[in-house]
């Protein structure tokens, strides 16, 4: 891509963007989703949220984006209080919400497209991105033709195209099956250690968070607070034998025994299985 | 992204391609390192799948056009066959059940005015038809756009549902007069109601998500129901509109029992009353061609509209591996 992309209608920088939360809370009538939630992302940093299902991180998420009001408190990203949509951002979702109608390059396109920016210039940048997760050849294909884990990539493409300089993940991977989790796991680290985009990645997966993390935020059970950031250093870029290393295993184990502590997770603190974690599967939380 | 991974496999750290021949043992693509192979083992399934497809095209199309068409011809025969001998073997007077072969002639000999009341009915129901699409769709994307809106229409539309049309042809026929206002007045005001909850229905199953992805592009809420909502409701829209096509030929007909001097519903009226049995059923014949033509009608557009939506066999198979 050319390094003097100037898109015309949205400002968006490559330059990644720190993103700060300032006491934010958020409460659905009676109930509290989220209380007192403080904390900051550096630029460039990937950061996960992990926590027990319902415990807002998704809820932070989506009022990261500007799509939920916080009740309380503010977010800024890059310095600008968060008050309406967000759009310098890509986002990712649980479901890979593709456009039934739209073949993989249109899905990936529709962020151009949407945006008003000019899509010759694009068009290439989502060819690449597309093979770039070992889906060329598909650009033509329709969501209804491809595998859950194919769909995930072509969402994974459409939230990098426009070059956002931050990334927000909703449980991107949690639908998928080990392997081809796996594999998204390793195609989002590579695309993020090449582009240095600030992620914000809430999961349920400690191992996914671990690999992919600077800094794992550990959330407690509704109402949700911070119960403890644990920064992640391991070197990168990473790759699967990383996780087979004692320092690996060693930040699953307290990232597992944190659940243990809270009361969330009882008599597996012997063995914090990582595939096991893996497979679990729940609704996301509201 | 290769050679990314290249220079990864030059670092210090353990190499990729070192790892992938550790693992080379995975059947699907034994010579792929293993970070790549989950995406390589699904785009060899996915050529496998669509090469089939892709062999034979044209033999797998006339088998299924074969099949959508032979087996109703099927079937229709086996109708005719039965009412035929029915008629034969419980010796039932011409009066009551007509011949196949009588009803056939009655067309013939009718043919011009069969044809004649047809367009007069195919008239009425296409202009109702169009009428409760044209006012079924806003009023649904309205419903569904404003909560308010919809707690303040929608009940009495759905409380309305609950008088039958027929009871109410003969005011419309006050109201509207003996011509063919009333009618599509009245096939209007039947295939209207499908036409508005799916149109309502539709629009709301969008998930949530997928309109949060419309808004960080920078969406307002026009656009995204041009690009989001409105091409995301068609399918479920369309199972109305297919159910409306059916019910707006019912009020034609309702309209025509009431007061009418033309129609195929007027033609049944009048023949019925002169006992020319061989008429009715040829009129009835004629309804059946005229209401399936329209249902074919519906569904050709659903096809041109929303391709992406008609399931045919081959897509099935590939989605499936």
């Amino acid at each position: 891509m050319p390094s003097t992309l100037k898109p015309p209608r949205e400002q968006v920088s490559r330059d990644s963007v720190g993103i700060e939360y300032r006491a934010v809370t958020k409460s659905y009538g009676p109930v509290h989703a989220l209380d007192e939630v403080s904390f900051s992302v550096e630029p460039g940093s990937f950061v996960s949220l992990v926590g027990p299902s319902g415990c807002g991180k998704s809820t932070l998420l989506l009022m990261t984006a500007g799509l939920v009001p916080t009740t309380t408190g503010s977010i800024l990203i890059g310095g600008g209080t968060v008050n309406s949509p967000q759009t310098e951002l890509g986002i990712a979702f649980q479901d890979a919400t593709l456009l039934d109608w739209r073949d993989a390059l249109g899905n990936v396109m529709l962020q151009i497209e949407a945006r008003h920016m000019d899509r010759s210039r694009y068009e290439p940048a989502a060819r690449t991105l597309l093979s770039q997760v070992g889906l060329d050849g598909f650009e033509r294909a329709y969501p209804r033709q491809m595998s859950g884990g194919m769909r995930q990539r072509v969402s994974l493409c459409r939230a990098l195209v426009h070059d956002p300089p931050l990334l927000l993940m909703d449980e991107p991977f949690g639908a998928l099956d080990y392997l081809t989790r796996a594999q998204l796991m390793l195609d989002l680290h590579n695309l993020w250690y090449e582009r240095s985009k600030t992620v914000l990645f809430v999961t349920h997966s400690v191992e996914e968070a671990v690999f992919l993390s600077n800094r794992v935020i550990i959330m407690t059970p509704r109402p949700g607070r911070i119960d403890r950031t644990i920064g992640i250093d391991l070197p990168t870029p990473r790759n699967l034998h990383v996780r087979r290393s004692a320092k690996f295993s060693g930040y699953v184990d307290e990232i597992t025994a944190a659940f243990v502590e809270q009361g969330v997770l009882h008599e597996s603190l012997g063995a914090p299985d990582a595939d096991r974690e893996g497979q679990k599967v729940d609704g996301r939380p509201t | 992204m290769r050679s990314r991974r290249a220079s990864a496999g030059a670092a210090p750290a353990t190499p990729y391609g070192q790892h992938g021949r550790k693992r080379s043992n995975l059947p699907s693509a034994p010579d792929v390192p293993v970070a790549t192979s989950a995406a390589g083992a699904e785009r060899a399934a996915g050529a496998a799948a669509s090469n089939p497809a892709q062999a034979v095209p044209g033999a797998g199309r006339a088998r299924r056009l074969g099949g959508s068409i032979g087996f109703p011809l099927l079937s229709l025969l086996g109708l005719l066959v039965t009412w035929r001998v029915v008629v034969t073997v419980f010796t039932i007077p011409a009066f009551l059940l007509p011949t196949p072969e009588a009803v056939g002639q009655s067309m013939i000999e009718n043919a011009a005015t069969l044809l004649r009341h047809s367009r007069a009915t195919l008239a009425e129901v296409t202009f109702g038809y169009l009428a409760a699409i044209a006012v079924g769709v806003p009023l649904g994307a309205i419903m569904a756009s404003w909560r308010t809106v919809e707690r303040l229409v929608y009940p009495p539309i759905v409380a309305s549902q609950g008088i039958p049309k027929s009871a109410l042809a003969p005011l419309f026929v006050i109201w509207f007069g003996f011509g063919i206002q009333s009618k599509i007045f009245i096939a209007m005001s039947i295939a209207f109601f499908p036409v508005v909850v799916t149109t309502l229905t539709g629009l709301k199953l969008v998930p949530g998500d997928m309109l949060n992805l419309g808004r960080t592009m920078g969406m307002n809420r026009l656009r995204l129901f041009w690009a989001i909502q409105l091409p995301h409701a068609l399918p479920t829209m369309f199972s109305g509109f297919k159910v409306g096509i059916t019910l707006a030929v019912v009020g034609a007909i309702v309209g025509e029992f009431v007061a009418a001097d033309r129609g195929l519903g007027y033609l049944l009226i009048i023949s019925i009353s002169q006992f020319n049995t061989e008429l009715v059923f040829a009129a009835l014949v004629v309804l059946g061609g005229v209401g399936m033509l329209l249902y074919l009608a519906v569904m050709l557009a659903e096809r041109l509209l929303i391709p992406w939506h008609v399931p045919d066999p081959e897509s099935r198979a590939v989605s499936t591996m």
